[in-house]
Order: C-alpha cells, then structure tokens, then sequence
C-alpha cells in the first residue's frame, strides 16, 4: 500500500508527466488523503482509547452508587428483621408458655413488643398440638390451628422460622417470624409474630426515597416481596429474570426489553430473600450517552476542520506548484526557442558561406565568358556574342542577387568589438527616419517619436543598431500599407539604471498568433512578394548579440508592437 | 601591375586571373600556401590577393610569414565569411581590404588600382558591368 503510494506520489511529481490539470488534480487528492488520513488515523485511535477509559470510569461512577445502596439496604433491612427477630426470640426465652399463656400477660408482652418496634401486627402462641391458644392482633385468629404446616414443622426442627411474604389467612402481605421453645420440663410451644411489609419498605431505603433507583426484595422464585415502583406490587412475579444472587452484592448490567438496566443484587443473609436494586432508563446511563454525542461531535467537527484545512490547504500548495512548473516550461519553451534561433543562425551562416564559394566560381567564369566575347579581339561571330551576352548577364544578375542573401544571412554573424561606441538613440531613430521619413509621408503614416531627455547614450554598434531600426520602421510601414490614418509610435524610457526600453508601436494590420510564432525565423516572410524573409531574424540575432532582448506583441487588425531593450554598455556575445 | 591571386579553389583563381590579364594586368595565381611562398621567394608582386579559409597553410599562418617576409607588401584579403574568423584588420598595417566572395568584379578592380595605382601598361575597358 504503501509502495502503491510512494510509486503514485513520484509519478504525480515527475514534471514531465505533463502539464494537465487532470494531474495537478490527481496530485492534490492524493495529497490531500494522506494529509488527511495522517491526521485523522491518531485522532480516531485516541478516540477510542479514550473512549474504552472513560466508558470504563463512568461505569464504575455508576456501579459504585448502586453497590453501595445495596450494601446499605441489605445491612438496615438485615438490622431490621435481626432486631426484630432478636426480640421475639428474647421474648420466647424470657418467658414461659405458662407464663405467656395468659391472655392479660400476653397482651402486656404485644403491647411493650409494639411500643418499642414498629411493624408488628399480631403474635400468637401455638402450643405443641399446632394450635393457636393465645392472640394479640387485629384478626380474630384465636384457636387457629397450624398443625403440620410447614413453618411451624420448620420452627420446631430448626428452632426458628422466618417466612417470606404472603398473604395467608389475613389477606395482607406480611411475613412470619417463629421461634420454638423446648421448656426443661417438657413443654413445646412456639411463639409467632407477623410483620406489615410496608416497614419492610422503609428499611429498604435507608437514605431515603430515590427517585432513580428502585429498591424492592423478592424471592428465590422472583416473587416481589415489597411493592416496586417500577415491576408491581408484593407478591406479583418480577418482570426480569435476575442472574444468580451470591451473599456479596453485585452490580450486572441487563437489557430489558431494549432498555438498559443497571441491577445490584444481595442475598440477604439467612433467608431466601434478595435484595434488588434497579437503575433505569436513559436516567441511568445520561452521563454516558452525553459523554457519547459529546466525543462524537468533538471527532466529527475535528475531522471537518482537518478535511476543510487539508483541501484548501493543498489546493493552494498545488497551485503554488502548478504555477512554479508552469513558470519552468514557459523558460524552458523559451530557452528552446532561442536555442532553435540561434541554431538556424549557425546553419544559415554555414550554409550561406559553403553557398559562397560556388557562387564565386559562377560569378568569375561568367565574367570571364563575358570578358572574352566583350574585350577579346573579335572572331567574327559577333551576333553570337550579342546573343550570349544577356544570358551572361543574367547569370550574372541572379549570382548577385544570390550574393545579397548569403551576405544578409552572414551580416549578423559579424563580429563588432571594434565598433562599439557610444550612440545616441534619437540621432540613430532619426537617421532611421530619414531613410523611411519621405515613404511615410508619402502614405500620411505620422510618426511620433518620444524619447525622453534623460535617455543615456548606449555603447552599442552604430550600422548594426541603425539596422534594427530600419527593419522595425520599415516593417511598421509596411503593416501600415494602404491603411488610413495610420500611425507610428516610437517611445523610450530607461527600464532600469542598465537597460533602455524603446517600444515601436504601430496600429496597422497586425500578425496571426502563427505568424507570431515565427517572427524570428529566417525566410519567414508575409511580404511574400518584396521581403526576403530576413529582417526580423537578423534583427533578433543583431539585439540578442548586444545583449539586448526583443518581444514582439501584437494584435490582428490591432497592430503590433515591438519592444527593444538595449543595454547601455553591450556586452557583444560573439557567434562567429 | 602585378598581382598574385591565392585560393585554393582552381575553378575560382583560374578564370579571375585571366580577367586581370585581359584587361592588361599581370596576374598569377597559386592554389596553396607552399606555392605561394615560392612564387613570393622568387619575386614579389606589387600587390597580393589571399584567401584566407584554405586547407594546409590558412590565413593567419601564412600573413605572420608573409608580414616577416615581406612587411610592406600590400594585401587584399578574400573570405567566405564577411569577416574572417580571428583576423583583426587594425593590427595588420599592410592589410588594405577585406572583401567577401563572390566578389563584385569592378569593385575589386577599383580597389586594385586604389592600392597601388596602374603603372599605365593598362587601360580598363568600357561596358564590363560586372
């Protein structure tokens, strides 16, 4: 993968891959994605740790409450049914069934039994028959008769009894608790108390009543013992099916019915009964869930600002790119172009001289020809020569004519060192002017000429510059050709302290971006019938050889402008 | 007037000296540097035409001999180029001219008789328009 990346990125950065914006785009995606994912793979991977640490805190932060309600719960409601049970039992061994067995003693011992505990209904006395000899309570249960029930076979096995809830022959949940007597002279009897479960309630909630939690005991068969605010009253069964209860109390997480419960259990100890104790609903996981959208909007709205900073980002780096390349290829294309120039310059003066020697021959023999028919003493064939003659002289008119184009072509391949001097340029453009000066009035072309005062006088070839303008000059003329109103501007103005800029500016028929293209190449003519196809390549190689720079600009139907920048001391590139 | 033409190109030197000589000059030629010198050792002319690109013995070679030689003999360079590689005419006294070929004929005769003026043994004809 990463290879592929790699490969992908050298290949997206290789210039000469092109100069397409399809790879300036694919360049800045891939960029753009590993920006991104470098930033946002640590991100997420923090994330989620810090998810997993603080989701396990905040479970902690909510068992811990539940754990301890349940503790505390187990431990009032154990005070409470062991106090209860205490002083039954003390009861039980403080007195004797004789003793007790009185109605008027009895209802003494209930009345003090009530007066320091709440919660007792009725206490009776069951002798060792099974039957109910004495009653203190609301019921009219007098002579009730227990006799093999379970409890009491319990009681008189185990020595004591405490029931779970139920309803029995009262009607009401409530719960039993018996102790058994074996008196030393051989009297059995057992000593039975009921206790309302709303007491019961109370204890469950030692700090009170919660309103997100929910305490309540049931039994081994998941009956509901207390009434439950949130699964029914005593003795319905729970709604839940609870894991297995040790003596330890324990927090377990269930899902009821798609609702998330958060549970504490305790067996409490000595009975069948447990203690539950129930958090619920999205009250009970609120820190969490909040927690949850409060990470997820955090990521969420980091990555947006990573993705947002990475694309424009990148976007302006790509395009920082794109421009500096574009900037290459143009010097590049330039270079090049020159190249191209001045390698057709060394051609055309190789050729143009190789052209000379021939040339030279032809011209010599055809003067000699014309020589001998003209200067030898006459043989008498004098209408030959007559006829000869004008060949000769034509052969010799177009030798010449060849003679002017190699020359032209090997003219600015001169070397100078020699004629530098320094010019003034307005008396250089005026001679050039008036070369030109009558043709252009001639046409009613005006010429402006605008140089400031301050111009410097340049060190430069005087023939060679004067050249230069002649060929502009003419060049706008004949743009200008058959053109009203037709205008030539000639400004200078010193560019910097080393460089003057002089601007030929004419509003004449312009030039098609082809013919612009090549300007500079030899025998590139639109004057197809009068130009050699020359001026401009020799003007070109004359300003590139003072060290000068020429950039032509122009404009179909518009006009052209040629700027022409001279240093003020040439320093003359030799070619020769 | 007696002219020596150098080149080495036969075809060229041939027919431009039997020019001179119809117009009455006395004109030889050489077609290298040994040539030439021997003609120089065995009697100068009153001017000398070089070419200056030839195989062998070239231009610069050849003006250092004939300048110890024979410094105030009167020299009229030829070259293909219109100016000769590494010739700088200011230094060479003796050099009148540097002409370009193919030469324009009546130019070449005006700076003969321009370098050392006829000594009347010759008249130059009318109509040559060369």
């Amino acid at each position: 993968m990463f290879c592929k990346i790699r490969q992908q990125l050298a290949r997206l950065l290789d210039i000469s891959e092109g100069l397409s914006p399809a790879h300036y785009r694919a360049l800045r995606r891939l960029m753009t994605f590993l920006m991104v994912s470098v930033s946002v793979t640590p991100l997420l991977v923090l994330s989620a740790f810090s998810h997993i640490q603080y989701s396990r805190m905040v479970e902690q932060e909510l068992e811990a409450p539940l754990d301890t309600l349940a503790r505390k719960s187990r431990a009032s409601l154990e005070l409470f049914l062991g106090e209860r049970f205490s002083t039954v039992s003390f009861i039980a061994h403080a007195h004797s069934f004789a003793s007790l067995n009185h109605p008027d003693a009895f209802r003494r011992v209930f009345l003090a039994l009530t007066s320091e505990f709440h919660g007792f209904v009725d206490m009776g006395l069951v002798n060792a028959e099974g039957h109910q000899v004495d009653y203190v309570g609301p019921y009219q249960l007098k002579g009730a008769d227990y006799a093999g029930q379970p409890w009491l076979r319990e009681a008189e096995i185990k020595g004591r009894y405490i029931s779970n809830v139920f309803l029995g022959l009262r009607d009401f949940p409530h719960m039993v608790m018996a102790v058994h007597r074996l008196e030393a002279d051989g009297t059995r009897w057992t000593l039975r108390v009921t206790i309302d479960i709303s007491q019961l309630e109370k204890a469950l909630m030692p700090t009170g009543p919660d309103r997100e939690t929910d305490v309540f005991l049931c039994d081994g068969n998941n009956i509901l013992q207390t009434n439950s605010r949130l699964y029914g009253k005593a003795l319905e069964k729970l709604p839940l099916s609870l894991p297995p209860v040790g003596l330890e109390p324990a927090v377990h997480h269930l899902n009821a019915d798609g609702q998330q419960l958060l549970v504490g259990t305790a067996l409490l100890s000595g009975t069948d009964l447990r203690l539950v104790a129930v958090k619920s609903g999205p009250e009970a996981l609120r820190p969490w869930t909040s927690l949850q959208s409060e990470l997820i909007l955090v990521l969420c709205g980091g990555i947006v600002i990573i993705v947002l900073v990475s694309h424009f980002l990148m976007k302006a780096l790509v395009a920082r790119l794109q421009a500096a390349d574009e900037h290459r290829a143009a010097i590049t294309a330039q270079m090049e172009h020159q190249h191209k120039l001045s390698s057709i310059g060394r051609l055309a003066a190789g050729v143009a001289h190789e052209i000379n020697n021939p040339l030279a021959v032809i011209l010599e023999k055809a003067g000699l020809a014309q020589d001998i028919l003209r200067l030898s003493p006459s043989n008498g064939n004098q209408p030959q020569a007559d006829s000869l003659l004008p060949l000769l002289d034509g052969i010799e008119r177009t030798v010449l004519r060849a003679r002017n184009i190699t020359r032209r072509l090997l003219g600015f391949s001169r070397r100078m060192e020699a004629s530098c001097q320094p010019l003034r340029l307005e008396q250089i453009i005026a001679e050039s002017l008036d070369f030109l000066g009558n043709e252009a009035a001639h046409r009613g072309v005006e010429i402006t000429v605008r140089l400031p005062e301050n111009l410097p006088d340049v060190v430069s070839d005087q023939s060679q510059l004067q050249q230069v303008f002649l060929n502009l000059l003419g060049n706008a003329l004949d743009a200008l050709e058959g053109q009203q109103a037709g205008r030539i501007e000639i400004d200078g103005k010193l560019s910097d302290t080393e460089t003057v800029l002089i601007t030929v500016r004419d509003n004449g028929k312009g030039m098609s971006p082809e013919m612009l293209r090549h300007i500079f190449e030899p025998f590139y003519s639109s004057k197809r019938e009068k130009g050699t196809g020359l001026g401009m390549f020799i003007t070109y190689a004359i300003i590139r050889r003072l060290g000068g720079d020429i950039v032509v600009h122009s404009q179909q139907d518009a006009g052209t402008t040629v700027h022409v920048s001279l240093p003020v001391h040439a320093q003359v590139i030799s070619e020769a | 007037m007696d002219i020596l033409l150098v080149d080495d190109e036969l075809d060229f030197i041939e027919p431009l000296a039997q020019r001179l000589r119809l117009r009455g000059y006395k004109a030889r030629f050489a077609t290298n540097g040994e040539a030439l010198l021997d003609q120089l050792a065995k009697s100068p002319p009153d001017v000398l035409v070089l070419d200056w690109g030839m195989p062998g013995l070239s231009g610069p070679i050849l003006l250092e001999r004939i300048h110890t030689g024979w410094p105030t003999l009167p020299l009229v360079i030829l070259s293909g180029y219109n100016t000769p590689k590494g010739l700088r005419q200011e230094n060479w006294p003796q050099i009148r001219e540097v002409l370009t070929k193919p030469l324009h004929f009546n130019g070449f005769l005006e700076i003969l008789e321009g370098v050392c003026p006829s000594r009347g043994n010759t008249v130059p004809q009318q109509g040559d328009n060369a």
